[in-house]
This record gives C-alpha cells, sequence and structure tokens, in this order.
C-alpha cells in the first residue's frame, strides 16, 4: 500500500468544495429536466468515474490512485459524487443551448477540454496521483469517448420523450 | 479461456435481461444499471483492495474476465432482479430471482477454480450473501426511482 499523505489537505478540501459547489449550482438552476431523469444523468457521471477508476486505476496495471492512499478511502468515494454534479451540468447545457446536431463534436470536445482542466487541477492539488508513465495526454481520448457515449444516453431520453414514452 | 467463458455468461446475462418481462421503465432501469455498479463495485473494491479477502490473480486476462463479470454480468442481472421482483407472479419473481443468485454464485465460484479470483477468508456462502444484499439494494433503488413522480422536474 502506498501512503502520499495523512493530512486533511488540499485534496480533501477540494473534494469537498467541489461536491458543496455542485449540489448548489443544481439547486439553483431552473428546472428542465423529469426529476428521474437527472438523477440518471446525475448518476451516468457517477458511474463514469466508478468505471475507469475501477479498470484503469486497479490491477492488473494501477495507473493512477486517487487521494491519499493507493486503497480506498471514504474521500474516494465521495470524489466520485464530484463526478455527478458535473455530468448533469453536461447534459442541462447541451440541452439548453439547443444547438443542432452538427454542433455536438463541438461542444464534446469543449467539455473535454473543461474535464482535462478539472483533472489537472485534481492531479496538481494530489487528488490523483499517476503511476507507470500515465499522463494526462492519456484521459484526452477517454474524455471524448465518454461524453460522446454520454451523448447517446442524451439522444435515447429525448427519443424516448419524443415517441411519448413513459420515462 | 477465462476471458471468453467470463464473456459468454456476460452475454448470457444480458439475454436474459432482455427476455425477461420488464416492469421499470428504460430511463428507470438505466439508472438502476449505473447504481447497481457503483454499488456492487464499492463493495468488491473494498473487500478486494482493503480488506484484501478476495484477491484477482494477476494478469490481463484473469483482470478483464473480473471487469467483465462485474461491469456487465452483475449490473444486467441485478437489473433484471429489480424487474422481476415488482412481478405479481410469485413463481417468476421468486423463482427468478433465487435462479440469478444461484447462476451468480456459481459463475463466481468457476472463476475461483480458474484461478482468475482468489479467496481469502471468504467463500462461497458470503459471496451469495453480498449477492443477496446487491439485490436487496437494487431493489430499493428501483422503490426509490418509482416513488419520483416523472413529471415533477428538477
Amino acid at each position: 500500500m502506498i501512503v502520499y499523505d495523512h493530512q486533511f489537505n488540499a485534496n480533501e478540501w477540494s473534494i469537498t468544495a467541489g461536491l458543496a459547489v455542485g449540489f448548489v449550482i443544481i439547486f439553483l438552476l431552473p428546472k428542465r429536466f423529469p426529476r428521474k431523469v437527472s438523477w440518471t444523468f446525475f448518476m451516468c457521471g457517477v458511474y463514469s468515474g466508478f468505471f475507469f477508476d475501477h479498470s484503469v486505476g486497479i490491477e492488473p496495471i494501477s495507473f493512477y490512485d486517487v487521494n491519499d492512499r493507493s486503497t480506498f478511502e471514504v474521500f474516494d468515494f465521495l470524489s466520485f459524487g464530484t463526478y455527478g454534479p458535473i455530468a448533469y451540468l453536461f447534459f442541462y447545457i447541451w440541452d439548453f443551448l439547443k444547438w443542432q446536431f452538427r454542433m455536438l463534436p463541438i461542444y464534446v470536445f469543449s467539455w473535454t477540454c473543461i474535464y482535462l482542466g478539472l483533472e489537472w487541477l485534481g492531479w496538481s492539488l494530489g487528488v490523483f496521483h499517476y503511476q507507470h508513465g500515465y499522463t494526462l495526454a492519456y484521459s484526452f481520448p477517454i474524455y471524448l469517448i465518454t461524453l460522446s457515449l454520454w451523448s447517446v444516453l442524451y439522444y435515447y431520453f429525448r427519443s424516448l420523450m419524443a415517441r411519448g414514452q413513459r420515462i | 479461456m477465462a476471458i471468453a467463458l467470463a464473456t459468454f455468461v456476460a452475454w448470457i446475462a444480458i439475454t436474459v435481461f432482455f427476455l425477461c418481462p420488464k416492469r421499470l421503465t428504460p430511463m428507470e432501469m438505466i439508472f438502476l444499471f449505473f447504481v447497481d455498479t457503483v454499488f456492487e463495485l464499492g463493495m468488491f473494491s473494498v473487500l478486494h483492495v482493503n480488506l484484501q479477502y478476495i484477491e484477482v490473480t494477476p494478469g490481463v486476462a484473469n483482470s478483464i474476465s473480473n471487469l467483465t463479470f462485474r461491469l456487465v454480468e452483475l449490473p444486467f442481472l441485478l437489473v433484471t432482479t429489480s424487474n422481476l421482483l415488482l412481478h405479481l407472479s410469485p413463481i417468476l419473481k421468486w423463482g427468478g430471482v433465487i435462479s440469478i443468485v444461484l447462476f451468480t454464485v456459481i459463475v463466481q465460484q468457476i472463476l475461483v477454480w480458474m484461478g482468475v479470483l482468489n479467496m481469502h477468508h471468504w467463500n462461497v456462502w458470503y459471496s451469495g450473501l453480498t449477492v443477496c444484499v446487491a439485490v436487496v439494494a437494487s431493489r430499493v433503488m428501483a422503490a426509490l426511482i418509482r416513488s419520483v413522480s416523472p413529471n415533477e422536474a428538477v
């Protein structure tokens, strides 16, 4: 087990602040989606964080550790919660902008840049600890693919609404 | 061989999911899939990384087999159990859920026999218990998401 630090410091504070700001933004924003859909969009972010942390971030080659130790701790689970509000915002803003479908690649690319910026911030604050030659550049295709898949979920939701199907 | 087996089993899970009569709406099932994965994977991570009760044998094939089991098979089967538990027919409901729990435990045991997983201070009964806990958690989350009015906006 690798221990990076023992203190409640920058990484824990940034996760706490991220969660607080994220939830405040969600509650302050005017309502746009049915509640079930909002929860699903929120969980989409948490799920993606979990998915990659358990595929890229653990054995056989753990490319990164999260927070103070290589084992799991409470703040690791809380950190996945910060993905939820960001995912919600991704769906919310796309729905709000009402851009044409052909603008989607630009939108996904813009959000990929935002995610890379946030990951860089996380790395600087000690939330992420890269290993085995992993760098921020490897996250670039991961975000592009993940956000593209989220867009598929959004259009699936839209198609259900358009068909008047029960959601 | 382990990858082939895990993929085959995952495909069986997907087939069962598609064939089972649905009681949840598409968005509810997607929500449950996400929640079930997070819950099950969270539980497994603590058992694997922190407590080291279950160990995945080092190797890419073993790791992929285990991930296929955790990220595909189990979530699909858990969503299926939540659908089945909403059925009125007790035979379909309990017969289906018990079969799925047994199937999952047997697959986990096969992964142990194939050397993909190593159990320390852990046995097949505990595996069965964790699957049952995951089934209950999934059903609770299904009740929660169903209780939300579809027209209520957030």
